[in-house]
């Protein structure tokens, strides 16, 4: 599940080559830190043009892509294989083309019938008009430069053109050249991360008084692909480009709009598929008998969130505009299915049966690092949710969750640039994050060490705030056949052999703040024995978070994404009362990005392994990561040594 | 492994040499809703785990071949799924495809609510849309896409659809039960009297119903309550423990002609035979052969060169099927080939340099069924080269371009104890149906995976220790390894290494890095690496520790079925050795608990030990899977030998200073036990 509106036309194809691996150095040997790359891009270039269809009458945009790359080892021969999504009647791929240079300086063309065309729906979706044209360039063996260029036309041009200067892979030279056309107003922004960008364009007049803009980077490195380290969005320049208006045969054609008329026709198309009908105020008004008649509008508001989340399945069908505007309230309710907007958009015709205002909520919604919103447009978002008008209050609400409280936003909702579609105030607004200590995961095993060399005992993991929503949704979804194995993907304990062996049904509503999965395990004891003293692996009860560090980590910079608190515990009682454990086994590290706990003791001749960690989102450069983050990995690293837990005498299992 | 149970019924009912009386055509292919009654689940709590299960599921297969001149097929498919919770919903999101020369007939879906109520799937919430579209391709798929309104737990959703094939299929098959359970499963399948069918039915004792209707030949069939094969990580294919049937044409007659379908190989390798021999001409358009003729070389030598050509030189594009087959040209211009077009090129390039050579077609082992009593392609999905006996070639030699890791003669496990149908390549003028034999694939295995590892390690007095580790990996293990060091950066696994050192051994740094990828099947890839700590795992003064967790080697994790477990199949066979030596500081006492166990069983070997002489420790580790399939009486093997691996792992080796005090064992020291072995059995 998740997720509905998709960004669209070309903004979506931009992104998707901008993550397509691609590599490579023509002649001179890769700089040291390329030398993992499979191929590396020798040129991408790429230009944006405006022009009007003769038959139509119709503007539009040509992207045309001209990428060169070099494969570097055998692996790279997967960049042979290219791709360029499309929606039927909004956009077209006019022209494929590419070739294969191979060492010996044969050159081998791609064959246009090779070119297929498949439906492509997202996985999330029931059905979209996306389609996607894909592509091999022959014979791609390492030495070869692949040679491949499209050109892909787009009839809407209310989004803004992304290009991101660089690829996963090293990229020698980069150009993105934009047409002006003579007349026609293009803006432009240009950003690293979410921060402005100082890369000026170079302009230039053309003999028809169009205008050219040139963008051009040279030796761009490509993605370091280790555990925490930034997206390439926050190294890599991302340039946006949007049509605002280009005359048309003596009309002036208006293409992205700005803030308010965004927001105006985003209003428009909502009130208009929220028209409530006679069912769909007969269904609100049984909602709330059914929910006691509540007097209060925040209850009432409740009652109704409660039910479109209950009962409205998630299911998106995103045909035409079925990306931006929400199906018919009516048709919503009586299929029971829709996706983010249907949901939302259908809330709202609720609502308003009884009287309450709201206004949908555009988001670009967090599934990693903070991401803002530059350019607003439609195709900046992905989600859509709703803002209740309570008094003075517009109270966020996210009706496709099933599982987050009214007045609560999941996870992937914070800390997330939004626009408040409301036409009397539109705006682009910030949501607030839960503190690191609401949203929780605590974990408790009580474990008996058998004769037979295994453990066996019980398990209780706890979820709290954010954390809970998101695990009951995840578990919701899991037959009760397969919720055995969510406990075991979900437990910090890490044993030879671990069974899950009983679990049972958590208790609690759908929209409780905590959620618990309680039952009984067995596994095999992380535990050597040596007359009266064992080797306890303690990590192996406690698990840690943390990817550990590797010989194959170079740390070129740190990201932590979200902000939760974990706290394990783990209690083992062995054949005989301990006595003592090592002292040597514990410590605090804090870090800018989190705190880091570990520690064993013996409570009542049982011994007690404790870890707990606090994460904060954070970023930190490869300057710093050598003194800031560093030794919190080194915590977690000293917590693998095994813990020497004393009997006071020989003893054995 | 567990007995196959088949249920099967030969029809040849009336084979006729005159031409058919006329008949009536047969009424309509239609089924009606269920009555309410039907659609109660009796028991949800037993299904409960699922989230949702099939009430009915029905099959009806009408396999005509006497109206137009392709004939025709019907399949009709009507379902009925009750969700019991919301993990079932899933269920409610229905694709149906179809190939573009196809019709999808009487489409209906509706959900009907615990109370009765109806609501049915608007046409206009029925999607269909060509899935790809290819330049010349006219009949590639479609789909039909919907999603059931109103889907809560306590719903059952019911569909029901007619596919009409414009052409006499000759095959068909299907599972009864696939993620879902299934409380009643009806198949019927309907030919006319002038064909002979075979029906067969797997993995069940259930009796097909032979009538007839509608002037029909019809076999009816039904299973109740079925339960999806469990999931399992080690388990047989699906085909060998679910039931299913097939249903096959094998010949018909039109006017006084019997025509053979399948009624043996050559009528069903006959398109195979077509493509790749009388009507090749569109296969070899533009086909140049790669490698030049040396004069004089010897045939063997020639084989050779074209096998590892092939092996080598074009992209291997994983396993496909006969469909997948492009012409040579194609397959040469695109530097790619599937698992039949290498075989495809290889037979080409040997015909090319004079060498004799047919292909073969089997079932990879434990990929699926195979029966060979019932001719049909669709069980063929790999395809070899077999080079009969010639002149310079004394025997007959099987070649496997898709195996990248085997030379010439030599079978990946996959090939092996499974029989390949060979095609003879040569055709006359006239020849329409190829020449075959049923043989089973004979050459060397390809070497078995083999993993070896030894650490011989020195640990001071302040728990420091050095040592020196060496891998070696033989087989195909060390092939497929080697094949992805190579395409890995320079160094990759340098710090591979150095990450498993510092992750295993408290501040691990490497000291030296040797590193053979090897050379090809006979010669092991090899690493050493010497290494010191910067300080002890696990020590206080006067005493050190050394726990054993290094052997960490994945295998205890893998390979590991729990009490559940009802089939084991080991595909690959394994051999997995380790040893251990480790020297304490000078004079102290070495204090171990001696481990010896051995599991020795028909799937799974181990063996370990771990005990202590002359101050020196020794361990050592073995663990041999052999290829097999085995039922639930076996199983537990495989668990016993791992835990005795895990043993060792998890065990820890302490050093006391005699003149020291142990600092923080409070309790008297426990004395070091002697290794039980006999002092003449140590070395």
């Amino acid at each position: 599940m998740r997720l509905s509106c998709r960004i669209r036309g070309l903004t979506i194809l931009l992104a998707m080559l901008a993550s397509v691996g691609a590599r490579a150095a023509d002649a001179p040997a890769p700089p040291p830190d390329d030398a993992d790359a499979d191929t590396r891009v020798l040129l991408e270039d790429v230009t944006l043009s405006f022009g009007v269809d003769r038959k139509t009458g119709k503007p539009y945009a040509d992207l045309d892509m001209h990428q060169r790359i070099r494969i570097l080892r055998e692996d790279g021969d997967s960049a042979a294989s290219r791709s360029v999504s499309y929606r039927k009647g909004r956009s077209d791929v006019l022209r494929i083309e590419g070739s294969t240079t191979l060492p010996d300086g044969r050159v081998e063309r791609l064959d246009p019938k090779d070119v297929t065309d498949s439906l492509a729906i997202p996985e999330d979706e029931l059905f979209s008009d996306t389609r996607v044209k894909r592509f091999t360039l022959p014979l791609a063996t390492k030495g070869a430069v692949l040679d491949y260029r499209y050109v892909q036309r787009d009839y809407e041009l209310v989004g803004a053109f992304l290009e991101r200067m660089g690829n996963a892979a090293p990229t020698d030279r980069v150009r993105f050249r934009v047409v002006v056309p003579q007349g026609a107003v293009v803006e432009h922004v240009v950003m690293r991360g979410n921060d402005p960008a100082d890369l000026p364009p170079v302009e230039s007049d053309l003999p028809d008084g169009a205008r050219d803009r040139v963008w051009e980077l040279s030796d761009v490195p490509g993605d370091i692909a280790e555990p925490f380290a930034p997206a390439r969005s926050y190294s890599q320049i991302l340039v946006m480009v949007a049509l605002k208006s280009m005359p048309v045969d003596g009309r002036t054609f208006t293409g992205m709009p700005d803030l308010p008329a965004l927001v105006a026709w985003v209003d428009a198309r909502y009130r208009e598929q929220s028209r409530p009908d006679k069912g769909l105020e007969a269904q609100a008004r049984q909602i709330l008998a059914e929910a006691g008649q509540p007097v209060e509008a925040r209850d009432k508001a409740r009652a109704l969130y409660e039910w479109v989340q209950d009962h409205i399945r998630y299911v998106a069908v995103e045909l035409g505009d079925g990306g931006w505007i929400p199906h018919a309230a009516g048709s919503v309710l009586a299929t029971r299915y829709g996706d983010c907007k249907d949901k939302a958009n259908l809330l709202a015709a609720m609502l308003r049966v009884v009287g309450i205002e709201s206004v949908p909520v555009m988001v670009l919604t967090r599934e990693g690092p903070v991401r803002r919103v530059v350019m607003p447009s439609r195709g900046r978002f992905n989600h859509a949710i709703l803002g209740v008008r309570l008094g003075d209050a517009l109270v966020l609400a996210d009706p496709t969750s099933t599982t987050v409280p009214f007045g609560q936003l999941p996870a992937g909702d914070q800390d997330a640039d939004i626009m408040v579609a409301d036409p009397a105030r539109p705006r682009m607004e910030h949501t607030p994050r839960d503190p690191a200590e609401s949203s929780r995961k605590e974990e408790r095993t009580d474990l008996q060490v058998l004769p037979d060399g295994s453990l066996a005992g019980t398990f209780a993991i706890r979820f709290v705030g954010a954390k809970a929503h998101a695990a009951r949704a995840s578990y919701r979804v899991r037959t009760p056949k397969s919720r055995k194995d969510y406990v075991k993907e979900n437990l910090e304990l890490t044993l030879d052999g671990l069974e899950i062996e009983s679990c049972e049904p958590p208790v609690g509503t759908a929209r409780d703040d905590t959620f618990e999965l309680t039952g009984r395990l067995r596994g095999l004891a992380p535990v050597a024995w040596s007359g009266g003293t064992a080797l306890v692996q303690a990590r192996s009860l406690v698990g840690y978070s943390e990817a550990s560090p590797s010989g194959d980590a170079r740390r070129a910079a740190f990201q932590r994404e979200w902000s939760s608190t974990e706290t394990v515990r783990a209690t083992v009682h062995f054949p005989h009362p301990a006595r003592a454990v090592s002292r040597d086994w514990g410590g605090t590290r804090e870090g800018v990005t989190g705190t880091y706990r570990w520690s064993g003791s013996v409570v009542d001749g049982a011994l007690v392994v404790e870890r707990s960690a606090t994460f904060h989102p954070a970023q930190v450069g490869a300057a710093d990561f050598g003194t800031v983050i560093a030794p919190v990995f080194r915590a977690v690293s000293a917590s693998d040594a095994p813990l020497r837990v004393e009997f006071g005498g020989e003893v054995k299992p | 492994m567990k007995r196959r149970r088949l249920a099967c019924a030969l029809l040849a009912t009336g084979v006729l040499l005159a031409a058919a009386p006329a008949r009536s055509a047969p009424s309509d292919l239609v089924t009606s809703w269920l009555a309410p009654s039907d659609l109660v689940v009796a028991e949800p709590q037993r299904y409960h785990e699922y989230g949702a299960v099939v009430v009915y599921r029905e099959r009806r297969i009408r396999m005509l071949n006497e109206w137009g001149a392709d004939g025709t097929t019907m399949i009709l498919d009507h379902a009925a799924i009750a969700i019991l919770d919301p993990s079932g919903q899933g269920h409610a999101n229905v694709r149906v495809w179809y190939r573009g020369d196809w019709k999808v007939r009487d489409f209906q879906a509706r959900t009907v609510a615990g109370d009765g109520t109806i609501q049915e799937v608007s046409p206009e919430n029925v999607y269909d849309e060509k899935v790809t579209a290819k330049a010349g391709d006219d009949e590639g798929w479609s789909i039909k896409v919907f999603a059931f309104p109103r889907v809560e737990p306590g719903v059952v959703l019911e569909y029901r659809y007619l596919l009409v094939l414009p052409y006499a299929r000759p095959q068909y098959w299907e599972y009864c039960v696939d993620d879902l359970p299934v409380i009643r499963y009806d198949l019927t399948v309907q030919t006319t009297p002038e064909t002979v069918l075979l029906l067969k039915i797997y993995n069940t004792r259930q009796k097909i119903v032979t009538t007839t209707e509608d002037g029909l030949v019809t076999l009816k069939w039904t299973l109740k309550d079925l339960r999806p094969p469990p999931d399992e990580t080690n388990a047989p294919a699906k085909q060998l423990r679910a039931p299913w049937w097939v249903a096959s044409m094998v010949q018909f007659t039109r006017g006084q002609r019997v025509i053979h379908l399948s009624t043996r190989w050559e009528h069903a390798l006959r398109w195979y035979f077509k493509r790749l021999v009388t009507d090749a001409g569109d296969d070899l358009k533009g086909y140049k052969c790669p490698l030049a003729k040396v004069d004089g070389e010897a045939p063997a030598r020639a084989v050779q060169r074209a096998f590892e050509w092939v092996r080598d030189t074009p992209v291997f594009q994983g396993f496909q099927d006969f469909s997948d087959l492009r012409p040579l040209a194609k397959t040469l211009k695109t530097g790619r080939a599937g698992s039949f077009e290498g075989p495809r090129l290889l037979q080409q390039i040997l015909a090319d340099l004079g060498i004799r050579a047919d292909v073969a077609f089997l079932r990879r082992w434990q990929s699926g069924a195979f029966d060979a009593t019932v001719p049909a392609t669709f069980w063929l999905n790999h395809m070899l080269v077999r080079v009969p006996a010639q002149a310079g070639i004394p025997e007959a030699l099987w070649l496997d371009p898709s195996c990248r890791y085997c030379a010439a003669g030599t079978l990946p496990f996959y090939d092996q104890g499974v029989d390949a149908v060979v095609m003879k390549m040569q055709g006359g003028v006239m020849q329409e149906l190829p020449d075959w034999e049923m043989v089973r694939p004979a050459g060397t295995p390809a070497n078995a995976d083999g993993f070896r590892r030894s650490f011989v390690l020195d640990v001071d007095a302040a728990g420091r220790t050095t040592g020196t580790l060496a891998v070696e990996m033989a087989g195909d293990e060390g092939e497929q390894h080697a094949r992805s060091a190579r395409d890995e950066a320079p160094g990759a696994q340098r710090r591979r290494f150095e990450g498993y050192l510092a992750h295993r051994f408290p501040g691990g740094k490497m000291l030296s890095f040797e590193e053979d990828l090897g050379g090809g099947p006979s010669r092991p890839v090899r690493y050493v690496l010497r290494f010191e700590t910067e300080r002890a795992t696990s020590s206080a003064p006067g005493e050190v520790w050394l726990p054993l967790g290094f052997l960490s080697s994945g295998r205890e994790r893998q390979s590991w079925p729990d009490q559940r477990t009802q089939n084991l199949v080991i595909r690959d066979p394994e051999e997995f050795q380790e040893t251990v030596e480790v020297r304490g500081p000078k004079g102290w006492e070495v204090r171990v608990d001696p481990i010896e166990g051995r599991v020795d069983g028909e799937v799974a070997t181990a063996e370990c030990r771990l005990g202590a002489e002359d101050g020196t420790v020794r361990a050592s580790r073995s663990l041999s899977l052999r290829r097999g399939s085995w039922g639930p009486d076996r199983y537990g093997e495989v668990p016993r030998a791992i835990a005795l691996m895990s043993r060792v792992k998890h065990a820890a080796v302490r050093w006391v200073d005699p003149h020291g005090v142990p600092a923080a064992a409070s309790g008297p020291a426990a004395p070091a036990r002697p290794a039980r072995r006999p002092p003449a059995a140590r070395r």
